[in-house]
């Protein structure tokens, strides 16, 4: 007796604690995961490898010239590299937003004679023989480009005009450095760890991860020295470099800073999302919950008024019920597919906003009906009865009072099956496409937030804009929680 | 001479294959006060929704036999929204509806089609004035009605009937939630409206059908035991079982 009742004790004591832990994981797990969405969404910490270092420097040369770079003040960039001043140059990068996320087209001027213009034969160079009206050109035209001769600096006294710093330089060292030895070589060096080897502070190669070599420091631009030696390491230009076959060092730079952005918010996307920001597709999501909701409300609720009101609990209404209750567990890639065959294909509306919409709708009407359903059902009868005794219709105290009574819940049942359209992925894949920019009507196909969040990760476009999308999308979805709360916790203090 | 408004002959009524009503026969006389008492489940209730047919929303309802309105069958009628608004019903538990108490009251004209604002004011007001509730309530008639208290809702409910200018007021229990003084207050409207209106009540306190009523009818396993003058039923009941039940013995 007195055992069994220890073992008892014990045993609720454990299922108690069991339970409680189960709790506590499930809050524990709901907050690791909205915590790092949140995290990641709103602050970004990037690392990238790059041959060209930042050096903060005004000019660069271009043969025997010494050129300044100058640009309209629109461009938000304040440096570019010599790579991109190449590219800019050849035609191959012809506006700002590889650069700048800017989307102004890039026009190049040129002074004068500088820079062999035989060289670019595919891109159009205006050159211009007169300083000044060089000038005022680049003032006047966003997103314009002028080089001209550094002695000229002193000309430029309009504020419209600013300089654009050019990056020229990259690390070369010594091929016994990087060379793939006992499994391992150099790949980057940290920009914290460069500092310190010119400086003379790190020694040997082995400190940051290279071969047991002593560093040797050369001045800039010796890079056949540091080709001859064994640990030597160098700034050089870019282009020497790269003629002279160097060894050339990538530098790690971190860059860390607010990741979901208000232009972010603001700026329409370009170049499949890795440019710009999500305005578009902000409001193609809404564009798609509207419409949905005009389909999805008056049939859901439709559906809900007779089940509650007009109906007797028969064999053919619970196979109804059923039905209903299995709609809302199908698969919504299911419903994707079945929406491409039919909207898309059979009834030739084509992949846009009104065949995705109608597919959603779909999948919320039996959400939209429950809780409707419910909501009617917890209008207390002597309502009813107290309208019809008043010698009103069905349909008028349904109208008058009943569905008043139960606005409240119907409106809270409304919010959330909204939520579920917005979080929406695979049954819109098929049914509304990725088109970005902003939908031009019923058929034009649309970018919804979740397949964008979607489309970022499959492609490996950008983690870090995919993890603002997402963030976005939890913020929607906490407000749509919101609002449901606050709309039924006011509906239970007025219910009764 | 009293004018019968009500008389119901050979009334049977069956819920499926539940017989709830035996062989009803009973003439309501206009302007008095009819209370129907008996034990729970007598069919006295019953009885009351089958006068202006609210026994119509229960499945499976049947009447056999005659029920009249002013010598109109009440089963052969078709306007059940007219006949609602003749015979209007005051439920045990008062239910306001969720809205202003100026649209609980206008509730019932919007319905029959009365759309002038003043008109409905007037009504409003009338109907309010009729129960007692003007003073108390005049200054918040766009408050809701839920935040009344009990005995002002059941008030306020009949001033609801009322304002649909009814022929008779059928009450099933209309005080059984209430506190004394709600209660009485009630009696005494009740006792002021069969002027105007005539009153059908159904109660489970004796003490308040002695007091209200005029005539009282005896309902028992579906029957009418007896029914006859207040003051010979609980005076000189001419049946024993009703003695039996007035004075306390079951119920």
């Amino acid at each position: 007796m007195g055992n069994n009742s220890i073992i008892r004790k014990y045993s609720e004591k454990l299922i108690l604690f069991l339970i409680y832990l189960s709790a506590v994981s499930t809050v524990l797990v709901l907050f690791s995961i909205v915590g790092y969405i949140v995290y990641k969404g709103s602050y970004q910490k990037t690392s990238s490898l790059q041959n060209i270092i930042s050096t903060d420097r005004e000019y660069f040369n271009y043969g025997d010239d010494k050129l300044l770079i100058i640009t309209n003040s629109s461009i938000k960039k304040k440096s570019i590299s010599i790579i991109e001043l190449e590219n800019i140059l050849s035609g191959s990068i012809k506006d700002w937003s590889s650069i700048s996320e800017q989307r102004n087209k890039i026009n190049l001027f040129l002074y004068d004679n500088i820079i062999d213009r035989n060289n670019y034969v595919s891109v159009k160079i205006i050159r211009f023989h007169d300083i000044d009206s060089l000038l005022s050109k680049i003032s006047a035209v966003e997103g314009s480009v002028g080089i001209i001769p550094f002695s000229m600096k002193k000309e430029i006294r309009n504020k419209k005009i600013k300089i654009l710093k050019i990056d020229t330089d990259c690390i070369v060292a010594g091929h016994d450095v990087v060379k793939f030895e006992n499994n391992k070589k150099l790949n980057y060096i940290n920009e914290g760890d460069l500092e310190k080897i010119i400086n003379g502070e790190i020694k040997n190669w082995s400190v940051i991860g290279g071969p047991d070599i002593p560093i040797q420091v050369f001045k800039k631009d010796n890079i056949e020295k540091v080709q001859e030696s064994r640990g030597g390491i160098a700034v050089a230009d870019y282009r020497d470099a790269l003629r002279l076959n160097a060894d050339i060092i990538p530098v790690k730079t971190v860059k860390k800073g607010i990741n979901l952005s208000l232009s972010f918010l603001i700026q329409k996307p370009a170049k499949a999302g890795r440019v710009g920001g999500i305005s578009t597709i902000i409001l193609n999501t809404f564009f798609m919950i509207i419409l949905t909701l005009l389909f999805a409300v008056p049939v859901g609720l439709g559906g809900a008024i007779y089940l509650t009101e007009y109906s007797a609990d028969s064999r053919y209404m619970r196979i109804i019920r059923l039905g209903i209750e299995t709609l809302a567990g199908i698969p919504s890639i299911i419903f994707g597919l079945f929406g491409f065959i039919f909207f898309v294909d059979i009834l030739k509306m084509g992949i846009g906003l009104i065949s995705g919409s109608l597919t959603v709708t779909l999948m919320i009407i039996p959400v939209i009906i429950r809780t409707s359903e419910e909501a009617l059902r917890s209008v207390p009868d002597s309502y009813r009865e107290g309208s019809l005794a008043l010698g009103a219709g069905q349909w008028y105290t349904i109208k008058k009072v009943i569905i008043p009574a139960a606005r409240p819940g119907i409106i809270s049942g409304i919010i959330l099956s909204s939520g579920r359209a917005l979080g929406e992925t695979a049954a819109l894949v098929f049914t509304m496409g990725f088109d970005y920019r902003l939908a031009k009507g019923l058929k034009s196909s649309a970018r919804v937030l979740s397949v964008h969040l979607y489309q970022l990760v499959r492609e490996g476009i950008s983690f870090e804009r995919a993890f603002a999308t997402a963030l976005v999308l939890l913020v929607f979805i906490f407000i749509i929680n919101i609002t449901t709360v606050a709309l039924t916790s006011g509906y239970r203090k007025n219910g009764e | 001479m009293d004018n019968y408004v009500i008389t119901a002959e050979k009334l049977d009524l069956f819920y499926n294959s539940f017989q709830a009503l035996y062989d009803i026969d009973i003439e309501i006389p206009s302007n008095r006060i009819t209370a129907l008492i008996g034990p729970s489940g007598c069919g006295k209730s019953t009885f009351l929704k089958t006068l202006n047919r609210m026994n119509d929303l229960v499945t499976g309802c049947r009447i056999t036999g005659s029920v009249k309105y002013n010598g109109r069958e009440i089963y052969a009628e078709n306007d059940v929204s007219l006949l609602r608004k003749n015979i209007g019903m005051v439920f045990q538990k008062p239910n306001p509806f969720p809205m202003s108490i100026f649209d609980n009251i206008a509730y019932g004209p919007r319905v029959h089609g009365v759309t002038v604002k003043n008109e409905l004011k007037n009504m409003v007001e009338k109907g309010l004035r009729d129960v007692a509730l003007w003073d108390e309530v005049k200054d918040r008639l766009n408050k809701s009605a839920l935040s009344l208290s009990g005995g002002q809702q059941q008030r306020l409910c009949i001033a609801r009937v009322l304002a649909v200018e009814p022929d008779v007021i059928l009450l099933d229990e209309p005080t059984s939630a209430l506190d004394p003084v709600s209660t009485s207050r009630i009696e005494d409207l009740l006792d002021k409206l069969k002027k105007d209106y005539t009153i059908i009540i159904v109660t489970h306190n004796m003490q308040q059908a002695a007091r209200i009523s005029d005539n009282t009818a005896f309902f028992l396993n579906g029957r009418i035991e007896e029914y006859n003058q207040t003051e010979k039923i609980f005076l000189r009941p001419e049946n024993r079982t009703t003695e039996e039940y007035i004075s306390g013995r079951f119920g």
